[in-house]
Order: structure tokens, then sequence, then C-alpha cells
């Protein structure tokens, strides 16, 4: 029985079944063995009475010829027709007596086939005769020609009788043994069938033994576990066994192993979900209070986003304003340029007159120059003049203090002396007047000189301011054009700051759209964490409920 | 000469003017050698003040005095107008240094008068008379006051050396 036990139950059903299929493949061949000798009997019953029909129609086949023969001897001429139709019949007889020779196997049918062609062959001969004499018009021999085939005929019947008898007889033969077989097939398959019966029904009390008593124990005590029965542990003496119902059992137990193990972590599980929809629920409250907060954020930044808009819409007017100036001081710094510009070029004039006039005014101290040396020289000349003269009246001096001392003969002297000194006196005075004059004009000189002096001067300050006016201009010039490209720049920018008005405007009210979305979003989200705390408070009982159904499993 | 001098008074004299300072004065044309302009003068260590220097004219030493130092008016400048009168006075000739020469004036009997009296008798010394002529005062000088008083001067410190 340990054996038996210890035995895979593919191998036990597998032993069963050979048995049974052995059993079964006998059956068969015996089977097997009946057809194909029924089949050999009925195949010799189809050849006999072949054999029987051939020679049925050699027989007629004789009688149609002697017919044909016996007609046109009756109407004593040659019929074309009938001596075809004699000949058709001579054929298929001929055929018939070669099919009977084939068929022929056993020694009484191969010596009646030869009795049956020694008869034809006479008839046949007998048949020609009576054909010649017909065509060369002797009907008297022909009609004993006839007479004797029609003898011929009733022979070649007689003795076709006589083998389709026999061949009837082996007929029956055949039947018989058929019969014979078949019932003895018949039996032995409801012996064996019998026998197949009787090992089935063993190998099945067997096999349910081996296998379905241990499920049923296995099955019984998996339904313990179903109700929540983990204290239980394997059938040992099953686990001992080598069979699958060892495996099973093996498994059993480290599913009951496992189970107690999942349990266990189930529980903590449950636990651990329990405190965690706690905490969802409260975050779900905290995130409801959240969401309602940013839906008043975003009520507040709506309404600041609306303010913000119409600021931008403020500034956008301001800066059309803005434009518009700058358009007009754009063409108030271009009319600039251009009166700038022929200041510019006055300017450059003014320069070119007054180098002219710097250079005019050198020549003149040049020329006012050589006029003082010039009186310088005449003063030498009137200093030279003026030396003699004195000399003169020296000596005039002398001359009378002379002519004194000489008494009255000096009077005569005396009076040149006083001539000559009023001439000195003269020439002094005259030379007084030109020295004074020489030194007005030497003053005069000067005081030109000094003034041209200064109004050369006075040209180079003016030169110098119409320069700096010149280079103020050109500054300005400068500066004209940095403003109208700084306006240009300006206007640029102000036409940029214009677009990204309008785009913060845009922008600002996307962000108003945005804002309401956010609004939509925040109260969804409270309504979604509504949802969320009452899905915690499903979760919260689900794990209440999963607790209650963990406690049923006592491990 | 000087008796010359004093006798033509009697009928008519002609003055050599010249100014010392502001002042119109003059000499005895007479008395007066020749009118020259100044010249190179050494100067003389030891001197009086009065003396201004010697020159060198024709061969010979004439001494140069001050007249505006020795009437107390302080010390002459040299300008170009500047003048020496030479005198001969005991063969030795004195040079009177001038600012400007004047005119050599006529003068008729008569004309002269004497001296203020509210002139100090120190200065009064030093001149002969007093001119009218032609509405100027000519203040007539007397070298011989004048030459005296460089000597008495210049004996002063002189005469230790000469004893």
């Amino acid at each position: 029985m340990t054996s038996i036990s210890n035995m895979k139950i593919g191998k036990k059903i597998a032993l069963v079944l050979g048995a049974i299929v052995l059993i079964l493949a006998g059956l068969s061949g015996l089977s097997l063995w009946g057809i194909s000798a029924n089949q050999k009997q009925a195949t010799l019953m189809v050849q006999r009475l072949t054999k029987a029909r051939l020679a049925e129609r050699v027989s007629g086949d004789t009688a149609a010829v002697a017919l044909n023969l016996g007609r046109m001897v009756i109407a004593k001429k040659e019929s074309e027709e009938l001596k075809n139709l004699t000949l058709v019949r001579k054929k298929s007889r001929a055929e018939a007596v070669e099919g009977y020779k084939k068929l022929a196997d056993s020694p009484t049918s191969i010596k009646q086939g030869a009795e049956m062609e020694e008869l034809v062959a006479a008839a046949s001969a007998v048949s020609a005769k009576g054909m010649e004499q017909i065509a060369a018009g002797r009907f008297g021999d022909a009609e004993r020609s006839f007479k004797t085939y029609a003898a011929m005929s009733d022979n070649l019947r007689e003795k076709v009788g006589t083998t389709m008898q026999y061949q009837d007889g082996r007929v029956a033969d055949s039947e018989k043994t058929s019969k014979e077989t078949s019932s003895t097939v018949l039996i032995s398959l409801i012996v064996g069938s019998l026998f197949a019966l009787v090992g089935a029904i063993f190998g099945g009390i067997v096999l349910t033994r081996g296998i379905a008593t241990p499920l049923a124990g296995v099955v019984t005590h998996l339904g313990q576990i179903a109700e929540g029965d983990l204290s239980k542990d394997a059938s040992a003496e099953y686990q001992a066994r080598g069979d699958e119902i060892g495996t099973l059992a093996c498994a059993q137990q480290s599913m009951i192993a496992a189970l107690r193990k999942m349990v266990q972590e189930i529980s903590g599980g449950i636990q651990v979900l329990a405190s965690s929809s706690t905490e969802l629920m409260s975050s779900s409250s905290e995130m409801t209070t959240g969401s309602r907060h940013a839906s008043d954020k975003a009520h507040s930044v709506s309404a600041a986003a609306e303010e913000m808009s119409s600021n931008i819409t403020s500034v956008a007017a301001g800066m059309e304003q803005t434009t518009t100036n700058l358009s007009h001081v754009s063409t108030a710094t271009e009319q600039m340029t251009s009166t700038i510009g022929e200041i510019a070029q006055n300017s450059e004039k003014a320069r070119r007159i007054t180098d002219e006039a710097t250079k005019q005014a050198a020549r003149i101290t040049e020329q006012i120059d050589q006029l003082g040396v010039a009186a310088r020289e005449i003063g030498k000349v009137t200093k030279t003049i003026t030396e003699i003269s004195s000399q003169t009246n020296l000596l005039a001096l002398n001359a009378t203090i002379e002519a004194a001392r000489a008494g009255s003969a000096g009077k005569g002297f005396a009076v040149v002396a006083t001539e000559i000194k009023a001439l000195a006196q003269q020439t002094a005075a005259a030379t007084q007047d030109i020295k004074a004059r020489i030194a007005g004009v030497q003053s005069a000189t000067e005081g030109g000189i000094t003034e041209i002096g200064k109004v050369s001067q006075i040209i180079v300050d003016v030169s110098a301011i119409v320069a700096s006016i010149a280079a103020a201009i050109e500054e300005q010039s400068t500066a004209t054009k940095d403003i109208a490209r700084n306006i240009a720049e300006a206007s640029v920018g102000v036409n940029d700051a214009n677009t990204r008005v309008a785009e913060t405007s845009q922008v600002s009210r996307e962000i108003a759209k945005d804002i309401v979305s956010v609004d939509q979003s925040a109260k969804d989200m409270a309504t979604g964490s509504d949802h969320v705390r009452s899905s915690a408070d499903e979760l919260s009982s689900v794990a209440e409920g999963l607790r209650v159904t963990v406690a049923r499993f006592h491990t | 000469m000087a008796d010359t001098q004093i006798d033509s008074t009697a009928q008519a004299s002609l003055l050599a003017t010249f100014f010392v300072g502001d002042a119109l004065c003059a000499l005895d044309a007479a008395g007066v050698q020749e009118v020259i302009r100044v010249e190179s003068v050494t100067g003389v260590r030891h001197a009086p003040t009065e003396v201004v220097g010697v020159m060198n004219l024709r061969g010979k030493i004439v001494t140069l005095l001050d007249p505006r130092i020795i009437l107390g008016l302080g010390k002459s400048a040299l300008t170009h107008e500047s003048r020496v009168f030479i005198i001969e006075d005991r063969n030795e000739f004195l040079g009177i240094l001038v600012d400007r020469a004047g005119e050599v004036m006529e003068v008729e009997a008569g004309q002269e008068e004497p001296l203020p009296i509210n002139i100090p008798a120190a200065q009064s010394r030093f001149f002969q008379q007093v001119c009218r002529v032609g509405g100027h005062v000519i203040a007539v000088l007397n070298p011989h006051e004048i030459l005296n008083e460089s000597s008495r001067l210049q004996s002063g410190p002189v005469a230790p050396a000469a004893n």
C-alpha cells in the first residue's frame, strides 16, 4: 500500500488506463480479424456470383446467335443486320468466356471453364459454317447447321446450369463461414468488455482511495481556513507522502504560514490605514481651509488685477500723450538743428572776418610802430638842433659878455651877439615846438598803438568768443543731434512701451481670467477636498471593517 | 676890474643873469670871464661841502662852487641846463654852478636898490644890490663875499693841514 501511496497519481492513472487499453487493443485486434475474414468471404461470394452471371451470359449469347441464325435460315436470305448482331453476340460471348477463365480459381471451376470453352468453340465453328452456307445460299445445309447449333446451344445451357448451381452452393458456404466468424467475434468482444469494465472499476476504487480521500481532507482544512481558522497545521501524514498529495499538503502548510504572516501584516497595515485615513481627514480639512483661503486671495488678486488693468489703461493714455509730445519735441528739435546750422555758418563767417581784422590790426600796428620809430628819429634830430641852439645861445652869451668887457668898442659886436642870441632862442623855441609836436605825435602814436592793441585784443577776444560760440554751437549741434537721436530712441522706447503696455494689458486680462480659473480651481479643490474627507471617512470605516474581518483570523 | 665895475655903475652896467633855484640872480658881466657847460668834474676829497669839485678849462684849474649851499638852499642837481660862470679872483679861477643861464641885461643908473632890511645880515653880505629890470627883480651877487666865505670855510678844515 505504501508503494502505491508513494507512486505519482499520473503513474497510477497510467497503470489503470494501460491495463484497460491493453484489453481494448486485444478486442480491437479480434474485431479486425473478424472483419477481414468476413471481407474475404464477401469477396469470394462476389467472384462466385460474377462467374455464375458470366456463364449465364455465355449461354444467353449462344442462344441469341442461334436465334439470329434461325431467323436467317427461316427467312432464307442473308441479313446484314442479323449478321452484325450475331458478330456482336459472338464477341460478347468470347469476352464472357475469357472473364470466366480469369476468375476461375478452384479446380472445379477451371474444368467447367474449359468444358464451356470447348463447347463454345465447337458452336462457333458450326455457326460460322452456317453463316457461310447462308451466304452461299445453301439454305438446306444451313438449316442443318442451325439444328446442330441449336442442339449444341442446349447442351451448353445445361452445362452452364450445372456451373451456376455449383457457384450458388459455394456462395452459401461462404455465407455460412461468415456468420460463424461474426458470432465468434461478438462473443469475444462481450467477454473482453466485461474484463475491461471490471478492471476499470477496480482501478477507480484504488485511485479514489489514493487521491480523493486525502483531497477531501485538504478541502475540509481549506474550508476551515476560509472560515478564518489558521491555527491548524496540514496533516503530517500527507506531508510525508511522496506523491502530489504530499506536495499539496506541503504547499498548504506553506500557504497557511504565508497567510498567518499576511494576516499579521494586514493587521499592522490596517492600523496604519486607520491612522492614515485620520490624518488624511485632517489634511483634507486643512486643504479645504487652504483652498477657501486661496479663493479669498484669488478674489483680492482679481480686484488688484482689475485695478492694475485700469492703471495700465491710464498709463497707455499717458503714453499716447507722451508720443504726441515727443513728436512735437522732434519737430522742434529739427527746426533747432537747422537754426543751429545757420548759426554755425554765421559764426564761421564771423571767425573769418575777425581773423582778417586781426591781421589788419597787426598790419596797422606795424605801420604805427614805423611811424613811432620815425618820430623818435625826428626827436633825435631835434635834440641835436636843441643842442646846437643851446651852444649857439651860450656862444652868444659869451660874446655879449665879451662885448661888455670890451666896453664901448664892443658895442657893435654886442648887437651881433644879441641877434645871434635871438636867432638861437628862436631856433630853440622852434625846436621846442617841433619837440612838443613830435612828443604829441609820439604820444598819439603810442596811444594809437595802445588803442590798436586794445582793438586787436578786442578782435582776438571777439574771435575767441566767436570760436567759443562756434564750439558751443558745435556742442549744441551735437547735443541737438543727441537730443534728436535720444528722442528717436525715446520714441522707439515709447512705442515699445506702448506695445508692452498693450501686452501687459492683455496679460493682466489673461491674469484676471486665470485668477477666475484659479478661483474655480480653488473651489473645485475645496469640493475635491470635501470628497477626499468623505472618502477618508469611508476609508476609515473600511479600515474598521477590515480590522473586524482580519480579527476573524486567529493565528 | 672891480673898480671899473664900480665905475660903470655910475652910468649903466651889464648884468649876466642866472637862476639859482627859482631866484633870478646876477653877476656883473665885466667880472665874468666866460660861461661854460658843466663838463668832467673831479671831486676833491675833504673839500668843504660848497666845493663841488675842480674842472680843467683849457689848462687852467677851475674850482667849482655851489652857491645854493652857500646861500643855504641845499645841494644843486646837475642838469643839462646847468652852467658854470667863470670868474677870476686873485689869479685864481672859480666856477659858480648855476641851474640855468639867463640873459645879459643892461641896468640903467637908478635902477639899483638897496637890499631889503628884513634879510638877515648873515645872508645880506652875499648880495651887492637888487635891481629891477623889466618887471624882474634881480639879486646881484657879491662875488668877493662868496669867495671869502668859500675861503673861510675852506680855511677851517684845511688850516690845520696847512699849518
